[in-house]
């Protein structure tokens, strides 16, 4: 059974935005049935990206926006999160060292590190003068993610 | 986001509620800060009631664990939830920390473990 469900909302790049837009997910998740079976994992992969921009990206400048489109493809859970801020790809940042000992320990590339092994898959594309990013984490019955829409 | 604190003897509990993300972090670090500024030297973070934490809150969880060492102090973590605990895993944070199942081992671990 192939069914979509779709929903963008733009917010500001922001901690106010970050919230809102935790918000509208916990709620896109209630609506779909997603709770139980995506949890929290996304919201954490969607706060790690969502600060990200906030803290490289366009912190600070005027007019500037972060679209999140939450959909239902498959029955995977698929988040698109577009900014127009600089070029900033999240999956070519060096990997965090997690065996070093409390006093060498930095949070730097920790939140990616995270949503690399909380998402099914992670899809990074600058078009436009865009930053595209695409976390799917899979829902209950899903396909395999990359298989399916070719 | 509820932070809700209270003292046993020496032992100083901090328990945040809900989710530990980049909007709330700031709140987590700002307690925190303000009980060790004010000379707490035991502290115990209970994560009962925390819903889910980020690398936000991993910073925060670092910066008062290096704070506590120099000082010197001792640092309990306890009651992780299964969300928590799979962020800490991810991150290779369970080495770094002293971890009780319940608040009143993290107490007992933390009075023991006083400097």
């Amino acid at each position: 059974m192939t069914s979509t469900s779709r929903l963008t909302v733009r917010v500001a790049p922001s901690l106010t935005g970050i919230r809102a837009a935790a918000d509208v997910l916990d709620t896109f998740q209630a609506d779909h049935d997603l709770r139980q079976a995506t949890g929290w994992p996304v919201h954490v992969a969607l706060d790690e990206i969502l600060s990200n921009i906030v803290r490289h990206g366009t912190a600070g400048l005027e007019d500037r926006f972060i679209e999140v489109t939450f959909a239902l493809v498959d029955g995977s859970l698929q988040l698109t999160i577009v900014d127009d801020g600089p070029e900033l790809n999240p999956l070519t940042l060096p990997e965090p060292d997690l065996t070093a000992p409390l006093e060498d320990r930095h949070p730097g590339g920790l939140g990616v590190h995270l949503v690399k092994h909380l998402c099914d898959r992670v899809d990074y594309t600058r078009r436009d003068g865009r930053n595209h990013l695409i976390l799917t984490c899979r829902g209950p019955g899903a396909e395999q993610p990359g298989r399916g829409k070719g | 986001m509820d932070i809700a604190e209270t003292r046993h003897g020496l032992v100083f509990v901090v328990a945040p509620a809900g989710r530990i993300d980049s909007t709330t972090s700031e709140a987590l670090e700002q307690a925190l800060t303000k009980a060790v500024d004010a000379g707490q030297r035991r502290l115990v973070v209970d994560f009962d009631g925390v819903s889910y934490i980020s690398s936000a809150g991993l910073r925060v969880l670092l910066v008062i664990a290096k704070r506590l060492k120099t000082q010197p102090g001792t640092l309990v973590l306890c009651a992780l939830t299964d969300a928590v605990r799979q962020v800490f895993e991810l991150a290779g944070f369970l080495p770094l920390f002293l971890v009780e199942p319940t608040r009143d081992l993290a107490i007992a671990r933390c009075g023991a473990n006083a400097p």
